[in-house]
């Protein structure tokens, strides 16, 4: 039978008759369930964006040899554990506060020094993660919520100032070029152009990137809250994740508009994040050659 | 109540403060003074990533590439222009006298490093890679050292002690 529950932001389905395939759907509603009324669903945005800069730190930590040059290979497990533990802790509504402050301690002694080679992902993370220290329960906060979507405003109408500004996006050049050079995944249109030249398509594509990050830009400023906005932006994010071969960026902005949006992240979505974040450490180009030469 | 308040004015100093950082990247883009790639400015996926490199040579004899070790002279600009974000900015003292320590048999050497970056070329959509900068090391003595940079069209000599 089919029960809606009105307290609940999803429509779940549960009393199903006793058999294998309903046991487990009946194990997964429970599960979502007390994920939802224990508000992990709420705080796990948070945790998810802790390690989304752990993802994207460590590989890169542990193969630079100036990284390796200060700090042992040990003190750089030491400070991605110490990362993951401030995930953890996020996660918890007693802890969370501790798991935010333990990530500021982090952030300052192994990723702020390096402030001239960090990746735009880890100055998103800086600007928006550090900011909920301030708050009690920063998941129940407005004004939290209202700094992120602000935040996020901002950075959408800063790429598009840089992509118009730079000019290789409103004559197509840039998308040319990585059709031409790019890695797999970036050169996924050049089947649309005979030649490597910018053809009309690839300038449709870069004026749609350019327009789309300014209405999001806007549309997140002037507020909007609909549900519909957030599900298609998630999946341009998706889409343009697959696109770069670069997943922790996208996987950090979902982590954030699901707080900015007071979605929370549900048990679906977390698992889709978590998997793209390991996913990300292989590169999705080293998975297509890799499906290509077993196809070949 | 007040500590509400207080929130809401570093909230918005925060913001705004993102908001002056953002528009002076875009400056330091537009001047071509920075790795637009680098710094939280959103300008990645604009242009190629640079891949700012540097090669020796022996200064008397340009053709001859010398194989060194580079550890040291980029850790020394870990907290100030690591991977030459900063691509105009000069060479400080301590990056060559890392560099002299972790190769002490060009002691006394006249040495040129040449700095190169990959840019980007809109006809045909290309990365070009192009000589950006030069600093020529010369020695005093055994002890003293002076170098002249070239960065962005601006001279400048300094010198250093091991």
């Amino acid at each position: 039978m089919l029960k809606l529950d009105p307290h609940s932001r999803l429509v779940r389905a549960v009393d199903f008759p006793a058999g294998g395939i309903s046991q487990e759907a009946n194990y997964f509603s429970k599960l979502s369930r007390a994920y939802e009324e224990s508000g992990l669903r709420d705080r796990v945005p948070l945790a998810i964006a802790i390690l989304s800069v752990a993802f994207q730190a460590y590989p890169q930590w542990i193969e630079s040899p100036v990284r390796l040059y200060f700090h042992s290979r040990t003190v750089l497990d030491l400070f991605c554990a110490a990362l993951v533990i401030s995930a953890a802790l996020a996660v918890f509504a007693r802890t969370s506060r501790l798991g935010v402050g333990l990530f500021i301690v982090v952030a300052a002694i192994a990723i702020v020094p390096d402030w001239t080679i960090i990746a735009n992902h880890t100055y998103l993370a800086l600007w928006s993660i550090p900011v909920a220290v301030l708050f009690r329960e920063w998941w129940k906060s407005d004004s939290y919520s209202f700094y992120l979507r602000m935040t996020i405003g901002i950075v959408m109408l800063a790429a598009f100032a840089q992509k118009v500004i730079a000019g290789t996006y409103l004559d197509g050049s840039y998308i040319a070029y990585l059709n031409a050079h790019g890695t797999p995944t970036e050169r996924m249109f050049s089947f649309l152009c005979d030649s490597s030249a910018p053809c009309v398509y690839y300038q449709a594509i870069s004026i749609f990137i350019v327009v789309w990050q300014f209405a999001v830009g806007i549309l997140l400023l002037l507020g909007l809250n609909s549900l519909l906005f957030l599900a298609i932006e998630i999946g341009f994010l998706l889409g343009a994740g697959v696109y770069a071969d670069e997943m922790n960026f996208q996987i950090l902005n979902i982590a954030l508009l699901c707080i900015i949006f007071r979605f929370g992240m549900p048990l679906w979505l977390l698992a889709l994040s978590l998997g793209l974040l390991v996913l990300d450490i292989f590169r999705l180009e080293a998975i297509v050659k890799g499906v290509l030469s077993y196809v070949a | 109540m007040w500590r509400n308040i207080e929130h809401r004015w570093i909230v918005f100093g925060l913001l705004i403060l993102h908001i002056g950082w953002l528009a002076n990247h875009i400056r330091w883009v537009v001047n071509d003074e920075i790795n637009p790639w680098k710094l939280g400015g959103y300008a990645m996926y604009t242009v190629p990533s640079p891949r700012i490199n540097v090669r020796v040579y022996d200064a008397l004899n340009p053709e001859v590439r010398i194989p060194a070790k580079m550890l040291q002279f980029y850790a020394a600009t870990r907290f100030s222009n690591i991977g030459r974000t900063f691509r105009c900015a000069s060479i400080p003292a301590a990056s060559f006298r890392g560099f002299f320590n972790e190769n002490m048999d060009l002691i006394g050497r006249s040495l040129a490093f040449v700095f190169f970056e990959r840019r980007f070329v809109r006809s045909p959509p290309s990365a070009k890679t192009e000589n950006t900068g030069l600093v020529v090391v010369t020695w005093r003595d055994t002890q003293t050292f002076s170098y002249t940079s070239r960065f962005c069209g601006k001279q400048e000599t300094q010198s250093g002690t091991l």
